[in-house]
């Protein structure tokens, strides 16, 4: 079954160290009433996390989420007298958005472990067990015959402990390939990166009837739980979940929507279109929603990271210790880790330390404009410097103080300089604005990825790349006119 | 006239552990011209640039027109001056450097008005009809559009000397103006700088031009290791120094002039 063993370790890391660090910040938001059932009923909404990678479980379809853990988690919240709300999560980060408190539970076929059971309460929903998929023409049926195949499985999964626990055991598995998502999987023996997949069944079954290149050759072990995630110690709505749960089964529902899901009819084998037709009506729109996220990121972080870069700057050449100081801290600080894990702070930590939650837009925003102002801090420092220090010296002695003489004679000749440099800066902030995927923020990559994924059409990359490029030529564009416009002007 | 411009007492300037001025006291009267003489490295650019507190003197005192230099006194102790106040007093000292240090994203005329519109809130059109005069009077007017790289070394410095006085200055201050120029292009910037003199213009200028001390100079001041070895008017210094190290001094450097007119 899908999905066991560790979060990411960054973030854990990242979560555990804020706890002791913060000190006197308490797990919850002290501003939260104490019962979540309570919470939730005064609302009307159950807000549901799911990693929406994982068809037939759960997937975007038009930019929609649906699937078997979709619709009973839909009924679960009926039942309680609530409507279900959707949040997209990235895999590695949902166990952690859940403790954070961004949502109430987490329907994602997620494996009942004893580690995490040590996290979180689980209502179990389901069994399920392990299938090996490869493509047409092999026979893989038992386990012993996955001896000397490459193994493709996705990360943090039960399938990939489980395939390790064979190679303990003495079966000669030649590669383990690990990969983020199912559908990388699929993708990799696609492209003959890999020979086999071991994944969950319901996930198998439904690449193999989207896609002829793939067949079920085999199945694997007794199927195991999987289960509704809960934070700890809200006994009452661990309750109402499960009754909820079990008039469900009892009234023969969960069969029902068991065979729509996983009986003859699904998947339909549909059968995407031409490259033009299936770029024009399914990929074009959403990579253009994409991109439009990824210019707001761009531009947005650009602007606020430029601003708050000349500040930093300035701070940083201050004639006074302690403000030289901050500034140093701040770009030791941001330049010394990297990007992925201040964004995952900034997600994930913050509500814990502070009680500031900011969704992914405002957090994305923040941690690449605070990223991006570190560098930048420093080429603006760097060609404040390079100016000549006869040219300060001579505002001043005209009587200009510090400040006027900065802003009218040094920094204004610092223009042409620090061109060359921001761009690049600018080029290079554009592309790690596809970072924030990790808090499922829909940008251009995540979008590619998804549209990739559930079509098994890799070639959708391309388009991702054609975006960013786009975005990089322009800026250098840009800046090449102004250079130009400047020069002109004889600076 | 009551009393010098420009007075100092006891003027001491200590790079860490070295000290480059060692006790510099000096009057300069109003319509005086003073040139200042000396080998290299011997504190006499430094003295310049405490004289407008470019440099913070280490010890000493320094007055213009009898108000503290970059200092206050309070209950007979001395503070630093609040940064406005000393910006205020700056802009009653011209300088002139040099490596001219003209503002290259400005006209000539614009580096003119820079500092009469910001710091002395002149408008536009006073501070430009204003600007235009002083290019005229350095030979500058027909340039006035041009940027800094396209104007010559002597035209820059000339440039340069109109932007100071455009602050309208109680004292000139000039620093090795000629040091960077060839000498065709270093007698056009003389020739602006003895005519200032002529005007009553009070200056201090720190020059290896020994002609010019010659021509121009009410008092010449011979330093050497930050200090002041001897001073006078030019026709004594030049002819009958008192000390020997003036006088081996003037030998070297006027021996040199020699060579290069050769």
């Amino acid at each position: 079954m899908k999905r066991s063993g560790l979060v990411t370790a960054c973030l854990l890391l990242a979560v555990l160290l804020v706890g002791p660090a913060s000190g006197a910040v308490p797990q919850a938001s002290p501003a939260e009433p104490a019962d979540a059932l309570a919470r939730i009923q005064a609302s009307g909404v159950l807000r549901v996390a799911i990693d929406a990678t994982y068809p037939p479980m759960e997937y975007l379809e038009n930019g929609k989420p649906v699937g078997f853990d979709v619709d009973l988690a839909r009924e679960l919240a009926r039942r309680l007298g609530v409507t279900a709300q959707f949040i997209v999560m990235d895999w590695d980060g949902i166990l952690a958005g859940l403790t954070s408190g961004r949502y109430d539970i987490i329907v994602s076929s997620m494996n009942i472990t004893p580690a995490r059971q040590q996290q979180v309460d689980f209502v179990e929903y389901a069994r399920m067990s392990q299938v090996f998929v490869t493509t047409r023409g092999r026979l893989i049926r038992t386990e012993e015959q996955l001896a000397g195949q490459r193994v493709a499985v996705q990360t943090n999964t039960t399938s990939q402990r489980w395939v390790q626990q064979l190679v303990q055991r003495g079966i000669a598995v030649q590669e383990i390939r690990a990969f983020p998502g199912a559908t990388e999987c699929f993708a990799a023996v696609k492209s003959g990166q890999a020979d086999v997949i071991v994944i969950d069944e319901p996930v198998g079954r439904f690449f193999s009837q989207r896609d002829d290149h793939f067949v079920i050759t085999g199945q694997a072990l007794e199927p195991e739980p999987i289960g509704i995630a809960i934070n700890k110690h809200e006994p009452r709505l661990t309750a109402a979940l499960r009754r909820a749960f079990e008039e469900f089964q009892r009234s023969g529902e969960l069969k029902q929507l068991s065979e729509q899901w996983f009986g003859g009819e699904l998947g339909q084998a549909v059968k995407p279109a031409g490259f033009w037709t299936f770029s024009r009506e399914v990929v074009l729109p959403r990579v253009l929603r994409g991109l439009g996220v990824t210019l707001q990121l761009t531009f947005g972080s650009g602007v606020l990271g430029l601003a708050l870069g000349l500040v930093v700057a300035l701070a940083r050449i201050s004639r006074r210790t302690e403000i030289r100081g901050v500034a140093t801290v701040y770009i030791t600080l941001f330049r010394g880790t990297p990007l992925l894990l201040q964004l995952l702070f900034i997600f994930f930590a913050l509500p814990l330390m502070l009680g500031v939650r900011l969704g992914p837009m405002a957090a994305g925003l923040t941690a690449l404009s605070l990223n991006a102002a570190a560098y930048i801090a420093e080429i603006f420092r760097a060609a404040i410097e390079s100016i000549d220090k006869g040219q300060m010296e001579a505002a001043r002695a005209l009587g200009m103080s510090h400040e006027l003489a900065m802003r009218r004679v040094i920094l204004p000749q610092t223009f042409r300089r620090l061109i060359p440099p921001l761009v690049n800066e600018l080029a290079a902030l554009s592309k790690d604005t596809s970072l924030v995927m990790v808090i499922a923020l829909p940008e251009l990559l995540y979008e590619t990825k998804q549209l990739a994924g559930t079509w098994l059409r890799p070639e959708v990359y391309g388009w991702a790349a054609l975006g960013y490029l786009i975005i990089v030529v322009a800026l250098s564009e840009l800046a090449r006119r102004l250079e130009h416009r400047l020069e002109a002007r004889g600076t | 006239m009551s009393g010098p411009i420009l007075r100092v007492e006891g003027l001491r300037k200590s790079f860490g552990e070295r000290e480059v001025l060692r006790g510099i006291d000096l009057e300069v009267a109003a319509g005086e011209a003073v040139v200042v003489i000396g080998p290299s490295g011997c504190g006499k650019s430094t003295l310049l640039r405490c004289l407008n507190h470019l440099e913070t003197p280490t010890q000493g005192r320094i007055w213009l027109r009898g108000e503290l230099l970059g200092m206050r006194e309070k209950d007979g102790r001395l503070l630093p001056r609040p940064e406005p106040e000393v910006d205020r007093q700056r802009a009653h000292i011209g300088m002139v450097f040099q490596r001219f240090n003209l503002f290259p994203h400005m006209t000539a005329l614009g580096n003119i008005i820079e500092a009469p519109m910001r710091v002395k809130g002149l408008s536009r059109a006073q501070a430009e009809e204003r600007g235009l005069r002083l290019l005229e009077r350095v030979g500058l007017l027909d340039r006035k559009d041009e940027y800094p790289a396209r104007l010559s070394g002597g035209q820059q410095q000339r440039v340069a000397i109109a932007r100071a006085l455009a602050m309208d200055p109680e004292v000139m201050l000039f620093d090795e103006p000629t040091s960077a120029l060839d000498p065709e292009l270093a007698d056009e910037v003389l020739q602006v700088m003895q005519d200032l003199a002529r005007e009553g213009m009070t200056m201090v200028v720190v020059t290896h031009e020994m002609e010019f001390a010659r021509a121009v100079a009410h008092r010449v001041l011979v330093m050497e290791a930050g200090a002041i070895l001897e001073q006078g008017p030019p026709s004594v210094i030049f002819t009958q120094p008192s000390q020997p190290r003036t006088r081996e001094f003037l030998r070297k450097v006027l021996h040199l002039r020699a060579d290069e007119h050769a």
